[in-house]
């Protein structure tokens, strides 16, 4: 992609099921064993209906993305196949990339993904960006056993060269692997994009996902941790980039996350916003702590580190209500434009991201809150960003 | 714990197994072999074995990736475990010996004598894990949360120490055990071929289980017993799955058995 380009704005979808009992707190998870007698398809239809209207929305005011992305047996998304949404909204949309981030490699055949993504990106006429995550620990409860989460790194990087080969390599070849094997590996189609689209790691810091966005020069973002975690984690990408003589790991390869609101002034956008963010963050991400950490899913080392911070409070299931505060150190802001942009310019200026994921819409904000939100942060906070921190004043105007 | 006659400690040894693979194994005591393999968990400990000693040699290696044996990853099933306990049996015991498994230990013993019947002189098989009955499946271990395991491994939840006694170490060493049980069992916890090689075995076996284990209901004794060709049954009332630590009677009953001609 074009290193060295000004800020780009993703809007990020999660298609929450809103209609969870008042009650749903008697129940320890959301996700797993969340139960799905409690999921009415009416409610979903009408919700899909209405968050497609909101990416294309995003689309026509601008949203340089769109991100969608694959979690299973939860309210938390209605997304268990996020591709499915993606090739909804590609006729729909024209201008935005679908970014499909991220699709869970470790729960389908590489070739088969390899195929369904490049038929988006064809699709798309080569809009797509899609990420690979190892999934959450919940996923690995959610989704046939035959996945061990002992050996899911091992899997997923197997399944990565799989991928990554189908995409790259003239076919057909045979490939013969731990966990894969292929007689004929040959994806149809192939991707529009070459060599192949733009793809992304999300981590917490972990040295393993670092040296996977090493390896491939892909792009690096940070999952939910607080932001002085996030910028740790920057920092360290690019020290070893540097100390490796690889290419310097320019803005368009690292994005962060904000959790925003934004309304005509400070006090309306507290008032409006604050709510739905503290929602997000109080249920949707409600799981059981053992659902978290399968067994091998972290390395021992990683686990240690966890518990020696949060003094043993790590996998056990009394965590406390997030406040305000408590978000704020993940990006969270509510605020007129003004305020918005000023501290989306200083985030950006920490990070040294130049992609930022928008969640603009967040558990159970109303249509039109979102529409609202939207409209503002495309109108009155992206011209404010592209033109402060882009790194060539062209670029800036060019937008 | 369970007995009070014990003349001498366990005392760990370590051995490289199969040109490799680093185990420990603890050893105490002298006469015939007696070969304990061990269940799913070591935190609570062996204190029960030594009374063994006073009648056997005991032989107690940890499982790759168990107590202080590393992991292994080469190990992927608990199939892989039969090569790996041959060749020790091999180094250390030539000849038949005495086996008792407790558990994923049960498992690991039945399949040891299904392929080498004649190396087991008689055989204890601990509220065993390995089979599929549908009627009475075992309890997924992954699936409950940490709070309903404790409330269901024993019932003397007193074994499993007070919420004051878990540090930082102790919750690492615990997960790391886990993983390992999940790198061979974490895709299903039986093996679908076992009932079908159990009349292989020829040695004379005891089935011992509590009739208040759940994680393994008592009612797979039968099972067990139905296809072995030499078993009896013993229950220990009230007893959990955490059989030896809970009962001097169920360690007794061992001792008694392998006595036996």
């Amino acid at each position: 992609m074009e290193s060295g380009s000004g800020p780009e704005f993703y809007f990020a979808h999660f298609m929450p099921y809103t209609g969870i009992p008042e009650d749903h707190k008697k129940y320890d998870s959301l996700w797993v064993d969340f139960p799905n007698s409690l999921y009415d398809p009416q409610l979903g239809h009408e919700l899909y209906q209405r968050y497609l209207s909101e990416l294309v929305l995003a689309d026509k005011l601008g949203f340089d993305g769109l991100m969608v992305n694959e979690h299973h047996s939860t309210a938390y998304g209605m997304m268990p196949q996020p591709g499915i949404i993606a090739a909804a909204l590609i006729p729909q949309t024209s201008n935005a990339r679908i970014c499909v981030m991220g699709r869970l490699l470790n729960f389908s055949y590489p070739n088969q993904l390899a195929e369904e993504l490049a038929m988006l990106d064809v699709l798309s006429g080569g809009r797509l960006e899609v990420a690979f995550p190892l999934g959450t620990g919940m996923e690995y409860y959610s989704n046939n056993s035959a996945v061990n989460p002992a050996t899911a790194r091992e899997r997923f990087e197997e399944g990565l060269d799989v991928l990554l080969r189908a995409w790259t390599e003239d076919g057909p070849f045979s490939y013969d692997g731990d966990f894969y094997n292929y007689r004929f590996l040959n994806a149809w189609p192939r991707p529009m994009q070459q060599p192949h689209p733009k793809i992304w790691f999300a981590g917490a810091g972990s040295p393993q996902t670092m040296d996977l966005v090493m390896k491939y020069g892909a792009g690096y973002s940070c999952v939910f941790i607080p932001k002085e975690q996030q910028d740790r984690a920057y920092a360290l990408l690019r020290n070893k980039a540097e100390e490796q003589g690889a290419p310097p790991v320019s803005p368009d390869r690292l994005m962060f996350s904000v959790f925003c609101y934004v309304a005509e002034t400070d006090e309306l956008a507290e008032e409006e916003g604050k709510e739905h963010i503290l929602w997000y963050f109080n249920n949707a991400l409600r799981a059981s702590a053992h659902y978290r950490m399968p067994p091998g899913y972290v390395p021992p080392a990683g686990l240690r580190k966890m518990l020696e911070s949060s003094g043993l409070k790590f996998g056990t299931n009394d965590s406390k209500e997030m406040t305000w505060d408590d978000v704020k150190s993940w990006r969270a802001i509510a605020g007129s434009p003004e305020t918005v942009a000023n501290q989306l310019g200083e985030w950006l200026d920490e990070t040294g991201a130049g992609r930022v994921l928008c969640h603009l819409h967040l558990g159970d904000m109303p249509h039109w809150k979102t529409e609202k939100n939207l409209t503002l942060f495309a109108e009155e906070v992206i011209p404010r960003l592209r033109g402060r921190v882009a790194t060539t004043e062209n670029e800036a105007v060019a937008r | 714990m369970s007995s009070t006659r014990a003349t001498e400690p366990l005392t760990p040894e370590q051995r490289v197994v199969g040109g490799d693979t680093q185990v420990t194994v603890l050893r105490a005591g002298s006469g015939d072999p007696l070969v304990f393999f061990h269940g799913a968990g070591t935190a609570v400990g062996f204190d029960f074995a030594a009374s063994w000693a006073d009648d056997f040699e005991v032989i107690l290696p940890f499982h790759p990736g168990f107590g202080s044996s590393p992991l292994d990853t080469r190990l992927r099933e608990v199939r892989d475990l039969v090569p790996h306990y041959l060749q020790l049996l091999d180094d250390v015991c030539p000849g038949p010996v005495n086996m008792v498994g407790h558990s994923l230990g049960g498992w690991i013993a039945s399949l040891v004598a299904i392929h080498a019947p004649e190396r087991v002189r008689r055989l204890v098989l601990a509220c065993p894990a390995g089979l599929r009955v549908p009627s009475h499946p075992t309890t997924d271990l992954f699936s409950l949360a940490p709070r309903e395991l404790a409330a269901r491994l024993t019932s003397r939840p007193e074994l499993l120490g007070s919420p004051e006694s878990v540090t930082v170490d102790s919750v690492v060493r615990q997960y790391e055990e886990t993983t390992s049980l999940a790198r061979l069992i974490w895709e299903r916890n039986h093996d679908r071929t076992l009932q079908q090689w159990l009349g292989r075995i020829s040695a004379p076996t005891l089935v011992l289980w509590g009739t208040a284990d759940r994680i393994i209901p008592v009612e797979q004794a039968d099972v067990w017993a139905s296809r072995l060709p030499r078993s009896q049954v013993t229950t220990i009332e009230g007893a959990g799955h955490m059989l030896f630590n809970e009962s001097a009677a169920a360690v007794d009953a061992v001792s008694s058995f392998l006595r036996e001609p």
